[in-house]
């Protein structure tokens, strides 16, 4: 595990803010990685100004020495450089270790460094020449918890509907000192110093509207989580199955579903997504190797993606699930070795036609409609192979008498036209209009006797006894 | 019906049994209480449509009114049933239909399906204690041993091993082979020594034993144990034998007063160690095995060939590493020391003639001299 810059940031101190822009350059010559930094504004002869700059190392510390037992104490060593490597003279330093505990067992002694409890200073030293270099080591107790995530998969998949699903799928090592020999659960339990570098449990922030949380792994849901809803943000307190020894390592699956009006924003048919690149897993944190997916709803064009940092990005895919005809598109990034500092939004635009939402819901009316059809078709289909003489008279029969039975509802309606005539007449007393009346419904009554005369013969050829009926 | 009286868990084969017989009651009892309605009530109706001619509806209504009127009343007097007793017992019936089914589902989800790899005990204010010590035994079997490890445990664990840890097991739930399974009994009941070699000629890497001691579970090996002497005795019976474990009495016990032989077995120290320093509450003594409700024999366990490599958080399941043979054996004796040189320095009393190789009347000859004959 080679220690490697992650994290470069330069403020000033004035407006703290504001970080200054940053870029990487080469010196000739020269090894090692070199920055070149923008002042806010340009520098005039004689004049000062003061910056700070951050930088975060990732597996610095070693653990010395590396295979410990269950009761003994971790020590790490740290290799430093005493002078500040830059390729500016510098005029007055002095160098500032920070530890961990109070126990150091050995550390390099330039320039008769002073030590108080917990912090070894170095310096002042005066007019250092650039590019010099001297190796600092200390050597001292750090208990402190060395967890590292190996690698992380962390998927979010938009829906239009309202609503972001976050998965993170992270794979946990113990990177300190390895454990040798057994591990004894007695002394886990009874003595109070024991394992003192193992991880018990860590504590997970996700974002504030974070809902339906499950923890779980390949055998199933674990059980020893706890859950903690604040104002704006969740608390997950997260206990692997077994405390984590050195060596040692598990992993998890950890989901949540999250609102998409707050993450989601759009004018029109452009649509911006904005989230976090990675999220925070445990405090000071350390990736090795991350992958993240973003699967974009069905339809979604012109895929763009801003990112705060560098990420290398792979082609994009195609994900099939529920109701999808043609996939949905799937952006996948890589990047490696990221810190806590490396929590920040990535913003991912996309043009979207609002029709394409209906095609989810019309899909599902579709295929109901389609089965109805078909099974109303296929009922009316005839696949008999022989034809049923007795069947098929009966069915004529039927036809007839449905025919039949019109003719004797119309004839029914003339008798009510009848009626209605012969009130007519009481009131008006008009002979001439009951006359027309009454020979225009004697003449329909006629067609329609004759008509049901035609239909009974019809039936006596079929020898049916309905024919007696009617 | 006998299936299900035998042996509880076999309770379902009597599901279709009761299915139908009730079917059958409530089917009887429904057409009773309901059909007779519907069967009396309809004739009337039918009469009255038939009457209501059009061509001389005036007279007629009242006619078929007072017919159906006179039905109903007649029909009142013959059945002896009022619609409100029928109403009465249909809605009782439904009633104790829709019981039953709630009922069915809790006494199911409380009583018949509590999941033997996650344990739940519920604390003094109801709220709900997990016991995860399967899952995570199994779960380090899988992150932290090497992909071809191969676990010796019991064969009820086999199974889950396998799906859980994902290892190589010795032997599972599938107990086709009866002398495998007698070959890890007779390990599991033998001292450390001859259960290593048969460890080694097995090539296992862990042991896996369950151990309730800690939070009084009842389903842990040394209750199983008896059963691994017994199958361990079939197939040899010359080297083990179940009267050995017992005490003289003949009872099973692990306190003191139980049987050497039970004392030193493997499983025995599997179980309890480091048991024995551990006190659980101020009032039982170091040691207490909360199933057996003893306190245990044999407290000082040391072992030669095994290192324990994971106990779970209620000590429910313990792993144990069998380790490789050392790069040299150590002696059993002192070894011999040569370089002791003695304090006096013994003169032989033997002359040169009574030395030993020496050969008595050799003869010495001189080249160029005859030699001297003493004796012809």
């Amino acid at each position: 595990l080679i220690p490697y810059v992650v994290w470069e940031q330069v403020k000033g101190e004035e407006e703290e803010e504001n970080a200054l822009e940053v870029k990487e350059t080469k010196v000739k010559g020269k090894s090692g990685k070199f920055f070149s930094v923008k002042l806010p504004s340009p520098l005039a002869p004689g004049a000062k100004v003061r910056v700070s700059v951050e930088m975060v190392f990732t597996h610095v510390l070693q653990p010395y020495p590396t295979h410990i037992t269950q009761s003994e104490k971790q020590f790490v060593v740290f290799e430093g450089n005493h002078y500040f490597y830059s390729p500016y003279v510098t005029k007055s330093q002095t160098t500032r270790v920070k530890l961990a505990s109070r126990n150091v067992e050995s550390y390099t002694k330039l320039g008769n460094p002073s030590r108080t409890e917990d912090t070894i200073e170095y310096g002042p030293f005066k007019d250092i020449p650039p590019y010099s270099q001297d190796t600092l080591k200390v050597h001292y107790e750090n208990n402190s918890p060395f967890l590292t995530i190996t690698s992380m998969t962390r998927v979010i998949e938009v829906s239009h509907w309202g609503n972001i699903a976050v998965e993170e799928t992270v794979d946990l090592k113990h990177t300190g000192a390895v454990l040798k020999g057994p591990f004894s659960r007695y002394d886990y339990q009874r003595q109070p110093d024991s394992g003192i570098s193992s991880v018990k449990s860590f504590k997970t922030i996700l974002p504030a509207a974070a809902q339906d949380v499950y923890y779980r792994d390949e055998i199933g849901n674990i059980s020893t989580s706890h859950l903690l809803v604040l104002d704006d943000s969740v608390e997950m307190e997260i206990r692997p199955r077994f405390p984590l020894f050195g060596g040692w390592k598990t992993h998890y699956i950890i989901g949540y579903n999250l609102p998409s009006y707050e993450y989601l924003y759009n004018l029109g048919d452009q649509y911006a997504l904005k989230m976090r690149f990675v999220d925070h897993v445990f405090d000071e944190q350390v990736t090795d190797s991350l992958t993240v997916k973003i699967v974009l709803p069905e339809g979604a064009k012109n895929i763009h993606v801003d990112s705060p940092y560098e990420i290398n990005r792979a082609s994009d895919e195609l994900h099939y699930t529920y109701l999808d005809t043609f996939g949905r598109p799937v952006i996948v990034a890589h990047k490696s070795n990221l810190v806590e500092q490396h929590i920040q939004d990535i913003v991912v635009h996309y043009t979207f036609n609002k029709i394409l939402m209906l095609q989810e819901p019309l899909l599902v009316v579709g295929a109901f409609y389609i089965l109805f059809f078909t099974v109303i078709v296929y009922v009316r289909l005839d696949f008999s192979i022989t034809k049923d003489p007795a069947a098929e008279a009966r069915m004529k029969v039927a036809c007839i008498t449905e025919q039949v039975l019109t003719l004797v509802n119309k004839r029914l309606g003339l008798y009510r036209h009848f009626d209605e005539a012969v009130n007519k007449y009481k009131q008006s007393r008009d002979i001439s209009t009951l006359n027309s009346g009454k020979k225009s419904l004697e003449m329909e009554h006629k067609a329609l006797t004759s008509e049901i005369a035609s239909l009974q013969s019809k039936l006596k050829t079929e020898g049916s006894d309905l024919c007696d009926k009617v | 019906v006998y299936f299900a009286g035998v042996m509880v868990r076999l309770m379902l084969t009597l599901t279709p049994v009761v299915c139908m017989l009730s079917a059958i009651a409530f089917s009887n009892v429904f057409e009773r209480y309901l059909g007779d309605d519907m069967k009396r009530e309809n004739p009337p109706i039918e009469d009255s449509s038939d009457e209501d001619d059009k061509r001389n509806p005036g007279n007629l209504y009242d006619k078929a009114g007072k017919v159906r009127k006179h039905v109903s009343e007649q029909e009142k007097t013959e059945e002896g049933l009022g619609p409100n007793i029928k109403n009465i017992v249909t809605m009782l019936m439904l009633m104790l239909l829709m019981m039953f089914a709630v009922h069915c589902t809790w006494v199911t989800s409380n009583a018949y399906s509590s999941p033997s790899v996650v344990l739940a005990s519920y604390n003094h204010d109801g709220t709900r204690n997990i016991l995860d010590d399967f899952r995570e035994a199994y779960y380090w079997l899988r992150q932290n041993t090497d992909e071809h490890a191969r676990v010796m445990s019991w064969w009820d664990y086999g199974y889950q091993i396998a799906g859980m840890a994902n290892r190589t097991t010795l032997v599972d739930n599938n107990t086709w082979n009866n002398s495998h399974i007698a070959l890890v009994g007779k390990a599991m009941s033998s001292n450390e020594s001859a259960a290593y070699e048969i460890m080694r000629s097995l090539d296992v890497d862990y042991v896996l034993i369950i151990f309730g001691g800690v939070i009084g579970y009842s389903g842990d090996d040394i209750n199983k144990f008896l059963w691994m002497v017994r199958i361990a005795e079939g197939e040899h019976p010359k080297d083990i034998r179940e009267s050995d474990y017992f005490t003289p009495q003949g009872e099973f016990r692990v306190d003191k007063a139980g049987s050497p032989t039970l004392l030193n077995c493997l499983m025995y120290k599997m179980s309890y160690y480091r048991f024995g320093e551990m006190q659980l509450d101020f009032r039982t003594p170091p040691g207490f095995d909360r199933t057996r409700n003893a306190e245990i024999g044999n407290k000082d366990i040391k072992f030669k060939h095994l290192e324990e490599a994971f106990t779970s958080e209620h000590w429910l399941v313990r792993i144990y590493k069998v380790k490789q043979l050392d790069n040299r054996e150590t002696l059993d004796h002192k070894p011999r020391v040569t370089n002791i040189v003695p304090k006096q320095k013994y003169l032989s009393k033997k002359t040169s003639k009574r030395k030993r190789g020496y050969i008595k009347n050799k003869l010495i000859l001189k080249k160029g001299k005859r030699p001297n004959r003493k004796t012809v």
